[in-house]
């Protein structure tokens, strides 16, 4: 768990980050989002000391992230920046290992770790391992920034707008492999955007930020349906909210019987979204809901989902 | 037809290097060349003392005087450039602009009333020619490496020395190497007017023929350090681009 209490930042007169509390389970993606300016990547520095807080207290797991030295907190968390910060005199494998090396782990456990890394994230390690970091594509140079954040195995990564330089077809494929991986490794993370639609896809919670503010911490469905300040329903926007709720909701938690009658079948990961615009497609009313085995666990019709998207 | 292309450089050096010892060590291959440039009954070639000696000479003021301005200035280039020596950033680069606007000989004379004549007041003036490039090199190196690979690299956990010999030094390397090569010359050059304070230097050859009228021996000297500068420039851009070939910064400065 992540406490951050009370945590203010000034420079000088003007105040960026003001009175922010927030708790942070872990396992979680938060992610922080708001107009530029409004302090967003401040706070995320904050948690991580680059950037000194001027009042308050961060927790980490029940410690004070004072009660140790900068560099061997920030050795423990993942940091991952826009344009990745990739060493470039170093090669993806020695970039990557750039934490492991710090912390003096043994150079065999190292290349281990850096293979192992390579391959979760599609890069051949034989192929990749020696390239100059120039020699990748950005889509690749992203995806070894978040390696390099990784390969410690920290329990908390912090993500600069992670995304921001990727087209949006590389793009999509990157938030799919973070949610894969935090899954996978059931880690915490906190994802800095400027994306609505990225933050509402990665996140279990979301933070708005306005003029250091902290104006609503909630669920992306609670910040939809109650949205606790006018600036709130801006940054989300009116014209798609139906829509937007839609894609926060899967297939596999609004099921009816299964229709036998019906020939089309859709995965149970579906987002409720997905469904209505492939029953749009089609011009039909209905669908079956497939599980990953291919068996059909339930179907789910139009009234079902004007039920889901409708305001509460 | 690229092969052959790629062999032609390095059939350059091979002729100009051959041509630099020949004059060096055989001057006397090039009598017949140079003798209707002496007066009428004049030695051909610089009697006093052996040309190879004197090349060592003043090959060894360049160098020392080289690694003196190359310690100083990195490290006050490295020093402004720190957080806390910020500060001193505009004061170090108006003193060392000063510095290089001071004529050579001023310098000279100068240095020469602190401590004499000889070889030393020669190396005060080449340590602070050679100061300004150095300098000013390392403080541009280490201020155009990203504010991302910066970031990245405290957000690691890396501490401050760890970042300034693993990152920045590095990524400023080609920088000061390039300051390094421009110092190289303009000392080789500078250092023939050591002679005129009595520092063993080819710049005696070359006042000598100036004295008697010897235009043979003006042009020895000044074949020989034109040649040396040419020489020596050419290594150590051949040293450069291998550092940065083997820091993998091909791309950045090609
Ligand atoms: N070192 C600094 N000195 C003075 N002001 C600063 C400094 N760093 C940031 N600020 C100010 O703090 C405010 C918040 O900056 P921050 O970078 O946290 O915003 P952000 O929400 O991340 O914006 P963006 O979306 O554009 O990245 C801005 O108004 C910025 O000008
Ligand atoms: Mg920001």
């Amino acid at each position: 768990m992540i406490s951050i209490r009370q945590v203010s930042k000034r420079y000088q007169e003007t105040t960026v980050v003001d009175q922010v509390s927030m708790e942070i389970e872990s396992g979680t993606i938060t992610t922080i989002v708001g107009t530029s300016g409004s302090g967003k990547s401040t706070l995320l520095r904050m948690i991580n000391r680059l950037t000194d807080m001027s009042e308050g207290e961060i927790w980490i797991e029940g410690r004070n992230i004072m009660s140790q030295p900068a560099t061997e907190l920030r050795r423990r968390m993942g940091y991952v920046i826009q344009g990745n910060g990739l060493f470039p005199h170093r090669t993806v494998a020695e970039n990557i290992a750039t934490v492991p090396k710090l912390l003096q782990w043994q150079a065999s456990t190292i290349q281990e770790r850096v293979y192992e890394l390579l391959d979760l994230f599609d890069l051949e390690p034989k192929q990749y391992a020696h390239k100059w970091p120039h020699q990748l594509s950005g889509g690749q140079q992203q995806r070894v920034g978040v390696a390099r954040a990784l390969a410690a195995r920290p329990q908390l990564l912090l993500m600069d707008e992670p995304f921001g330089a990727l087209d949006p077809v590389i793009r999509h494929k990157a938030q799919e492999d973070l949610l894969t991986i935090q899954q996978q490794l059931g880690i915490t993370i906190l994802v800095v955007t400027h994306d609505m639609d990225e933050a509402f896809l990665l996140a279990d919670k979301v933070a708005v930020m306005h003029d250091g503010k902290l104006l609503q911490y909630a669920a992306p469905e609670d910040i939809l349906v109650n949205p606790s300040d006018p600036f709130c329903v801006q940054l989300t926007g009116t014209s798609d909210r139906a829509l937007k709720l839609l894609s926060l909701a899967k297939a596999k938690d609004h099921l009816q019987p299964v229709n036998e009658a019906i020939e089309l079948d859709m995965p149970a990961e579906a987002s409720l979204r997905d469904v209505l615009s492939e029953l749009t497609w089609r011009g039909v009313p209905i669908t079956n809901i497939i599980n990953a085995q291919g068996q059909r666990i339930g179907s789910i019709d139009l009234p079902q989902i004007l039920k889901a998207g409708q305001a509460r | 037809m690229n092969r052959i292309g790629a062999y032609w450089p390095w059939l350059v050096r091979l002729v100009v290097l051959l041509l630099f010892l020949a004059l060096v060590f055989k001057p006397y291959w090039f009598e017949t060349l140079f003798a209707p440039l002496a007066p009428k009954g004049a030695a051909v070639i610089y009697p006093q003392d052996s040309l190879a000696s004197l090349t060592g000479q003043h090959l060894e003021l360049v160098l020392v005087s080289l690694v003196v301005s190359a310690l100083l200035g990195v490290s006050a280039g490295i020093g402004v450039t720190r957080p806390s020596g910020l500060e001193f950033l505009p004061l170090a680069r108006a003193i060392a602009n000063i510095g290089q606007t001071f004529p050579p000989v001023a310098v000279l004379a100068l240095a020469v009333s602190a401590v004499g004549f000889g070889a030393y007041p020669t190396l005060i003036a080449l340590a602070l020619y050679g100061l300004l490039p150095i300098f000013e090199n390392t403080v541009a190196g280490v201020k155009q490496v990203p504010y991302a690979v910066l970031d990245a690299a405290d957000g690691m956990g890396m501490s401050a020395s760890q970042r300034l010999w693993g990152v920045e030094l590095p990524l400023a390397l080609p920088l000061i190497l390039e300051g390094i090569k421009v110092a190289t010359v303009i000392n080789i050059g500078t250092a023939t007017i050591g002679s005129t304070v009595a520092a063993k230097c080819l710049g005696e050859v070359i006042i000598a023929g100036l004295l008697v009228n010897n235009m043979a021996y003006v042009l020895q000297g000044g074949l020989i350090v034109g040649l040396m500068a040419v020489l020596i420039y050419d290594l150590l851009g051949l040293m450069q681009s291998f550092l940065v070939q083997r820091l993998g910064l091909s791309a950045q400065v090609a």
